[in-house]
């Protein structure tokens, strides 16, 4: 139950605009990947076409040597989970319906629910932290509850490969270090986890492989603590960073924007 | 696996389980069925000949059962052709167009991820006016019973895919586009059909009639129209059931659904042309019948909630069920004359929708 996504020259040329440009990129299983950018660097676009959901201009991508594009798409589904940045649904489904959705790739076409559909789905709710709101109306819930209803549909499917568009997006610290604890577990238990994030800070912690990205190319690849470098964090998001030694024995990141060439965002502060 | 303990998002919590505020199904055909049947039964009872029950359940009798079996059962010819001829082909034409287009309209509302969702809004109603007026200005409508219908169905599906095949780029078809195409497509339609009555110089009788059919109505329906509509409309509720999984996942977005393994654009494809089917059969024997599409399925979401699966058969009955009876009510409201179906629908379904709206809005702020 493991799998190896591959990306190769991964290009996105979309309204003559080169959205992604010869990326390739290795995600293999137990490995926690989070890939990193500005606004606009391709971050999602790489997860979409490594999702096989969006068409790719050039390039291929491969779930274990087969290539993603030949393959049924049910039989994708089954073994990669895409979560998509945007979760927003105005439809009153409960939160159990919402996840038990994950199972559909799962399901015969026309096929009840069954026993093992109904653990899995009750193992997601678990693990999301969603038991006690599984009955609610997804409507009436948080940005950051809803976040966790369909990362509970993403992990029903119990996938190999595990795509997260932004997941700490809406949550509050405690889930957002929650969440990223169990990309971690899922990761070390084998599962092929990646997340795109502009959490760059818990990227340093958390992440075991971190991809750059920059104008929809690869900047840098690697172990965070060489992709992360000051310099090059400089380069890409135009900020200052300071690495600290935390008691515990690590280190952390503290960003600040360079005092010297203050940004858009800090002139219009001060009119 | 390694020696990790379960992972989890869990933090201790103290709120409840809520209710989910839905009725249960059995609870909905409990009160819905019994309707329909009465409805049905009153359809065929109620007239301008008041009809004895166990007149009814005689010719019902004599028509469906073997010969041998209703061998001592004794029917006057004017009894069995009230019954068996003309009221029994109406009530049976008003429960399919009932069950069609709120099964049209459900899907729609769910492909376009929105209340308001109609067929009328991707051409197809338009359409088959269109069709329609052709037929009623040319001439042909007096030559043939099956004339008129079929025009109806060929020229919706025609609009169909006039409006598809603009709205579609590339092998995808944006459902904005898709809904922006259709309305403007049928805004032409409704035009050309104005302009065609207008420059015709058509006969006082004519002009009633397809103002009479524009308005909906179900009189004078007859076998024929039962056998239009009852296939098609069977084939097209028998696909929607089959899409009712696919439909719960595009409601979450396509990108969504397209990565739990949904072939989006195939799906799209399907239920529009199953709306069409449903939609074009409906309104080739009943002329337009609004507010169907719209308010049944709308109130059945709110009472059982969203998932298809109970969602498109409970819209299919309580769409037959609320035809029935606001064709019995527009028969019956001021006899000999017949209020038009349209009518009916809309003066029953507005205040409706609007008791289900308040009281959804309510239930949201307390």
């Amino acid at each position: 139950m493991s799998a190896v996504l591959n990306g190769r020259d991964l290009t996105v040329v979309r309204h003559g605009c080169r959205i992604l440009d010869e990326v390739t990129v290795t995600l293999t299983p137990g490995v926690l990947t989070a890939i990193i950018g500005p606004n606009g660097s391709g971050k999602s676009t790489l997860l979409r076409v490594l999702a096989g959901v969006w068409p790719l201009t050039n390039g291929v991508v491969t779930l274990d040597g087969e290539s993603l594009l030949q393959m049924p798409r049910r039989e994708v589904a089954r073994r990669l989970s895409f979560l998509p940045q945007e979760t927003r649904c105005d439809f009153a489904f409960t939160v159990e319906e919402i996840v038990a959705m994950g199972r559909h790739p799962h399901r015969g076409r026309f096929a009840a629910e069954n026993v093992h559909d109904r653990e899995a789905v009750h193992q997601a709710l678990t693990t999301c932290d969603l038991l006690h709101l599984r009955k609610r109306n997804i409507t009436r819930l948080s940005g950051g509850e809803r976040q966790r209803v369909a990362l509970g549909r993403c992990l029903a499917a119990q996938p190999d490969v595990l795509l997260l568009d932004e997941p700490t997006a809406h949550l509050d610290l405690e889930h957002t270090l929650s969440l990223l604890k169990l990309c971690r577990a899922l990761a070390i238990r084998g599962t092929t986890v990646v997340l795109a994030t502009h959490d760059v800070g818990n990227v340093a912690r958390f992440a075991t492989q971190v991809v750059l990205l920059h104008g929809g190319r690869v900047v840098a690849s690697g172990l965070p603590a060489s992709v992360l470098t000051p310099a090059r964090l400089r380069t890409v998001f135009l900020v200052d960073t300071q690495i600290v030694s935390t008691p515990d024995g690590n280190s952390a990141l503290i960003f600040d924007v360079p005092s010297a060439a203050p940004g858009a965002l800090a002139q219009g502060a001060h009119r | 696996m390694t020696g990790v303990s379960a992972p989890s998002l869990a933090v201790p919590r103290t709120r409840e389980p809520a209710a989910q505020g839905r009725l249960a199904p059995a609870v909905f055909y409990a009160v819905v069925t019994p309707l329909l049947l009465a409805g049905a039964i009153a359809g065929v009872v109620v007239g301008s000949t008041q009809l004895d029950w166990s007149v009814v359940v005689d010719v019902l009798a004599v028509k469906t059962l073997p010969a041998s079996w209703t061998v001592g059962i004794s029917v006057t010819r004017a009894d069995e052709a009230i019954v068996w001829l003309i009221r029994f082909p109406r009530v049976l034409v008003a429960a399919c167009v009932g069950a069609a287009l709120a099964t049209a309209g459900a899907m729609m509302q769910s492909l376009f991820r929105n209340p308001l969702g109609e067929p009328t809004l991707i051409g197809v109603g338009p359409g088959a006016v269109f069709g329609a007026v052709v037929v009623f200005v040319s001439g042909w409508s007096s030559t043939s019973l099956v004339a008129l219908p079929l025009a109806a169905i060929a020229s919706a599906f025609l609009a169909l895919l006039f409006v598809y095949g603009i709205a579609t780029r590339g092998g995808t078809t944006p459902v904005s586009t898709l809904l922006l195409a259709g309305i403007a497509v049928g805004s032409f339609l409704t035009a050309l059909s104005s302009l065609l009555l207008s420059i015709n110089i058509v006969t006082w009788q004519v002009t009633q009639e397809i103002v009479f059919w524009m308005m909906g109505g179900l009189d004078s329906r007859t076998w024929a129209h039962v056998w239009l509509s009852a296939p098609f409309i069977a084939i097209g509720l028998v696909v929607a059931l089959l899409q009712s999984r696919v439909l719960d996942l595009l409601l979450l977005g396509e990108e969504h659904a397209a990565a739990m393994g949904v072939d989006v654009e195939a799906s799209k494809r399907v239920l529009v042309a199953t709306s069409a089917l449903l939609t074009g059969a409906s309104v080739a024997v009943a002329g337009l019948v609004g507010f169907v599409g719209l308010v049944v399925p709308h109130a059945v979401r709110l009472m059982l909630g969203p998932v298809h699966r109970i969602l498109l058969p409970a819209s299919a009955v309580g769409g037959a069920a609320f035809l029935i009876l606001c064709d019995l009510a527009a028969r019956t409201a001021r006899p000999p004359a017949e209020v038009r179906l349209g009518v009916v629908t809309a003066l029953c379904g507005a205040p409706f929708f609007l008791w289900l709206l308040v009281r959804q809005l309510r239930e949201a702020h307390e």
